[in-house]
């Protein structure tokens, strides 16, 4: 050997040395169904990337430099068993083997790359694929990053997904009761060995990841059945795979008995899929039967299927069934076989996790058949159950050994209390307690009996008890039921009841009698079970009176309210109720508002409330009132009454003293006539059949006599441009026609002309009659009496020089007048005759004065009259030819000599008095009036001045009648009678 | 000669302005469909990198890329790849298969910045379609 032929040597054996260290290469390619046509290529070993939209949407168009993946055998080997696992079910070559790969059609393959190269992909992700290019002719690559993703498990799971994406399916996603996404990736349910995920979800910690059928990322209503997409025609040509084994007894793999054991294994590859194997016993025999599926460890590390095991016999009987629930392999452990042939029936099933959609893969079925051999007889036996509750039943089965012919069994405690066949069943025990089983077997030659004592545990159930006992519902009410005794309880049905599993539930919505039941399960499993019936009663209604809420009650009336329906009531509040416990009440209320409920409770003891906001007004208690369409009037005439009384009267009877009629019945008596003056009461009864109301109202009608009017004229006829007098009498104040030759004089009850010519004055005299009574019914308080008057003044034309007066003035003196006059020339005077007056009107001669030299006259009236307030004076002059002329009428008030300072006029008085006095100084005065029993009727305090001052007084409010006036100026101050009519 | 030129800068920037819009319309389009004029797509498969392709749809709307890929995947299989003159966060790519069947195309446009994306396919009768969806249900990440 040369050093070269030896280095060629060296340098090969050193390759090879590489290369078996390298271990991966060297490693024979997996297929998980070689020969298909359909490949998913797990590329691990690193890959350049190009002509893909990974290329030129996210490098610029350039090749995508894909760095190994690293994995070593067994991660490749993990990954691949795992996704084979996954894609078990289809026509599907899982391949590690690029050839196979890159023979398969571009339409029907797909490069997984397992890579840590990811810096190019700008997202962060554990795998990234384009959908749906499995069955297309580009982006035939999707990448699972393995630096991502920590494990070559986790690697597997994503590789399934991703690989899932190309196949068309999208994710499987988790929304809420709104239906709203909570979570891109539906992460499965439950854990442990049946922990379970959907593939097109998120599984790395769950231990089966399944095809499944829940809901996809775009719709919690639309469900993606994966199955159905990965065989869907844009994968061109995907399938589930040709079924291995017949589904049924007749089309049963026979099993192949290699010593006492068999084995085998086969794929359930959809969800109807039933593999059946057939085995024949020569002699009666145990069997052992264990269904394992595939898994990548202890405990079915990522098994897919959770297998279901049923054991027939030739005629199909069910010999045995194991679908465990927490875990996915089943068995059957010594199962004593006569000779015969017998079945065994694999698929795939549900668990607590998983519906069974997705329990698809491969299994292995291995199984030892052992001959039963003669045993010593030996009684033995095992029970369905050992810890039963009270009334519940077991099966008994022999379990002895040897060849037992007869059987006799002892149930302590249990019905039947005995029995005699081989495997007795439902054997009930009624009672708690602890009892023993006894059996006793014979062969034909020996016997053998065990007993089992405290065997069985007969458990008490638990005693349930429902509060409210007699529970009901009044219409649309709630009842609450709560049940005890137990730790979990089931209420049924569940119709009307807000929840179902919790002891405490609530009827609603009932609209008749219920019976509900509650099973309640205890500690040791036994459930108990009570009714109770829930009465329906309609709804009470109440009615009430009035039925409006607000209800308006006149002030100090009683106003029934009532409310029926019922059968007992209360009222509240109680304020101004008559009772609070019966249906009809009544309200008085002074004042203001108040509410108050009424709540009914009928026999079945259903209460409703209704409700009155009862408010106190005045309005019409009964009492009596008239109304009268004028209260003060001129006689003689007629008034109208009417009754204005509140309440309901139905009767009136009227009296109406100093009026015709006198009395009336009516309600309203019309017009009644008075025809004297004089102050009028008028009385009401009115009667409501019930109640009566008298009222007598004192005054109501003040009537006064029509005034007359009287005009004198002293001097008739009267020369032309001479002044006189008319004087009026018969009223309180005069309404005058207008005419040029008046003069208004400062008297209202006299009046100066100068009438050119003859002229006829006429006059309109009132009297004003106020009823100030205080009452307001009447239309009209006050009147003016009127009469019109006329008086025809003749004018003569004269032809001597009229006299001329310079001045006349009388003035009291003491206690006399003293009367002054001057004339401007007396030559053609006669006669002088001073008159006096006490009216003003009716001069009478006081006294004749002589002609004297002198023009100027004085004359003292000492002829005074008691009492009399006021004088009038004028001088009456004859002139030369007998016409006669006057002086203007001097007034002149009198003090009085008791009260000097003081005169009050008219007296007696009607509405308005003149107070006349004097004031020594600047100050003030008060005046009141009291009536007789002492009572103030008026009052009034004011400002005097020095002097002699006017104050007048409408007593008009004073009823007629006999009063005290008392005036106090400065420090004097008088009291003195004084008469209203 | 400098009128000459002016004209022509004046057409390329009319040009290139006029694909702009047309590309960013594409986008906004409300078509869910929108057909490739036939004939027109075997041609720019003859483009070279860097070289300013347009595609032609048969409402009018015209697609210009600049390609930035054009690489033969497999014999009778190539896939041409371009980033769009009207938006620069938009990429296309276009596979051109000459299978038993018959040429068929397919492909993707994908923005980068928006959810909007185009699929292209071949119909049954050999019309290739842009047709409208989302960038979900095209490129699944995770």
């Amino acid at each position: 050997m040369t050093f070269n032929c030896f280095m060629k040597t060296y340098l090969r054996f050193l390759f090879l040395i590489v290369f078996f260290i390298s271990g991966r290469l060297l490693a024979q390619p997996y297929n998980s169904l070689p020969g298909a046509q359909h490949v998913i290529f797990l590329d691990f070993d690193g890959y350049t990337v190009t002509g893909t939209s990974w290329n030129s949407s996210y490098n610029g168009g350039n090749p995508i430099v894909c760095a190994a993946s690293g994995y070593t055998d067994a991660q490749v080997s993990t990954v691949f068993n795992m996704m084979a696992e996954d894609y078990r079910p289809f026509n599907i070559n899982i391949t590690t083997d690029e050839n196979v790969y890159n023979a398969a059609s571009i339409q029907q393959r797909m490069r997984v790359l397992f890579t840590p190269t990811k810096n190019w992909y700008p997202q962060s992700a554990g795998g990234v694929a384009y959908l749906s290019t499995f069955g297309s002719v580009s982006n035939k690559v999707c990448f699972i990053f393995t630096s991502a993703l920590g494990n070559a498990s986790n690697a597997g799971e994503a590789g399934s997904h991703e690989a899932g994406h190309t196949l068309t399916l999208q994710h499987h996603s988790e929304f809420n009761a709104l239906c709203e996404k909570t979570n891109e990736y539906n992460s499965g349910t439950g854990s442990g060995e049946t922990g379970w995920a959907p593939i097109m979800g998120v599984g790395y910690t769950k231990n089966m990841t399944l095809w499944s059928d829940v809901a996809s990322n775009f719709s919690c209503t639309y469900m993606q059945d994966d199955l159905a997409g990965i065989t869907s025609a844009p994968n061109n040509g995907v399938a589930y795979r040709a079924d291995d084994h017949g589904n049924d007894i007749s089309s049963a793999t026979p099993l192949v008995l290699m010593g006492n054991a068999f084995s085998d294994s086969g794929i359930i590859g959809t969800n109807t899929d039933v593999d059946v194997f057939h085995i024949t016993l020569a002699t009666k025999s145990y069997i052992n039967i264990q269904v394992n599926p595939w898994n990548w460890g202890s405990p079915n590390t990522k098994a897919n299927l959770d297998v279901s095991l049923v054991v027939k016999n030739s005629t199909g009987q069910i010999m045995r069934t194991h679908e465990p629930l927490n875990v996915l392999n089943a068995w059957v452990n010594n199962l004593l076989l006569e000779p015969g042939d017998y079945y065994f029936q694999i698929k795939g099933t549900a668990n607590a996790n998983q519906s069974g959609y997705g329990s698809l893969g491969k299994y292995y079925i291995t199984g030892l058949v052992t001959a039963a051999l003669p045993m010593p007889l030996a009684a033995s036996l095992v029970a369905s159950d050992t810890v039963i509750c009270k009334g519940a039943s077991i099966d008994f089965f022999d379990q002895s050994e040897g060849s037992p012919s007869s059987w006799t069994w002892t149930f302590t405690g249990g019905t039947p209390a005995t029995s005699n066949v081989q495997n007795p069943v439902n054997i009930m025990y009624a009672n708690a307690g602890t009892y023993a089983v006894k059996l006793t077997v014979f062969d034909g030659l020996t016997n053998s009996s065990r007993t089992y004592n405290n065997y069985i545990r007969v458990n008490n159930l638990p005693t349930l008890n429902i509060v409210p006992s007699n529970p009901y519902i009044c219409g649309n009410n709630t009842t609450t039921l709560m049940a005890t005794g137990a730790l979990s309880y089931q209420w049924s049905p569940a119709g009307g009841l807000i929840n179902t599993n919790l002891p405490r539930t609530t009827v609603n919505g009932i609209s008749e009698n219920t019976t509900y039941t509650v099973l309640g399960t205890d500690v040791n499993g036994c459930t108990g079970s009570k009714e109770v019936t829930v009465q329906y009663f309609p709804p009470l209604q109440l009615i009430k009176s009035p039925a409006t809420e607000r209800v308006i009650v006149c002030r100090y009336d009683s106003t029934e309210l009532s409310v029926s329906g019922a059968e007992n009531y209360t009222w509240s509040p109680g304020t101004g109720l008559s009772n609070t416990n019966t249906g009809n009440v009544k309200v008085r209320l002074d004042e203001g508002s108040r509410f108050y409920t009424v709540t009914g409770t009928d026999a079945n003891g259903c209460s409703a409330s209704v409700y009155f906001s009862v408010l106190a007004r005045a309005c019409d208690s009964l009492a009596a009132n008239v109304f009268v369409d004028s209260s003060a009037i001129c006689t003689p005439t007629c008034v109208m009454f009417t009754d204005s009384s509140t309440g309901h009267p139905t009767s009136w009877h009227w009296s109406f003293p100093g009026g015709t009629p006198a009395t009336s019945s009516l309600q309203n008596p019309g017009l009644v006539c008075y025809t004297a003056p004089g102050s009028y009461d008028v009385s009401l009864t009115v009667s409501d059949g019930v109640d009566f109301s008298t009222r007598v109202f004192p005054g109501l009608i003040v009537a006064a006599d029509m005034p007359v009017v009287t005009m004198t004229a002293p001097v008739i006829p009267l020369c032309k441009g001479d002044t006189s007098g008319i004087k009026l009498n018969g009223a309180q104040y005069y309404m005058w026609s207008f005419d040029p030759s008046l003069i208004f004089p400062a008297f209202p009850d006299s009046i100066r002309i100068i009438p050119q010519d003859t002229t006829t004055y006429y006059v309109k005299g009132f009297i004003n009659v106020f009823n100030n009574n205080g009452y307001n019914n009447s239309g009209n308080s006050f009147v003016q009496c009127s009469d019109t008057e006329s008086i025809r003044i003749n004018v003569v034309n004269c032809s001597t020089v009229p006299l001329k007066i310079l001045y006349f003035t009388a003035v009291q003196n003491g206690e006399a007048v003293l009367t002054q006059w001057k004339f401007a020339e007396q030559e053609s005077v006669n006669d002088i005759v001073l008159e006096r007056s006490l009216d003003g009107i009716h001069f009478e001669t006081l006294q004749q004065v002589m002609k004297s030299q002198n023009d100027s006259y004085h004359w003292v009236d000492k002829k005074m009259i008691a009492g009399t307030p006021i004088y009038y004076y004028r001088l009456r002059c004859q002139l030369e030819g007998g016409r006669m002329i006057y002086s203007d009428i001097e007034k002149v008030r009198i003090q009085n000599k008791n009260n000097p300072w003081v005169s009050i006029r008219p007296n007696p008085v009607i509405n308005i008095m003149e107070l006349g006095f004097i004031a020594d100084k600047n100050g003030q005065a008060s005046l009141s009036i009291h009536d007789m029993p002492g009572k103030l009727m008026y009052k009034e305090t004011f400002e005097t001045i020095k002097g002699y001052q006017d104050k007048k007084m409408n007593l008009s409010s004073l009823l007629p009648g006999v009063y005290l006036l008392h005036l106090q100026v400065g420090e004097k101050q008088i009291t003195q009678k004084i008469i209203r009519l | 000669m400098t009128k000459t030129l002016l004209s022509i800068a004046f057409a390329l920037f009319f040009f290139s302005a006029s694909a702009q819009i047309q590309d960013q319309d594409l986008l906004k389009t409300d078509k869910h469909e929108i057909a490739i004029k036939p004939g027109k797509l075997v041609n720019i498969f003859n483009a070279k990198k860097g070289e300013l392709v347009k595609l032609e749809c048969v409402d009018g709307t015209t697609i210009s890329f600049t390609v930035n890929m054009n690489v033969w995947n497999q014999e009778l299989v190539r896939t041409l790849g371009g980033k769009l003159e009207g938006n620069k966060e938009t990429f296309i790519t276009l596979t051109q298969a000459d299978l038993k069947q018959g040429i068929i195309y397919e492909g993707n446009i994908i923005s980068h910045k928006s959810n909007i994306a185009f699929k292209i396919f071949t119909a049954k009768e050999g019309t290739v379609y842009l047709q409208k969806t989302t960038k979900d249900n095209i490129l699944v990440t995770d």
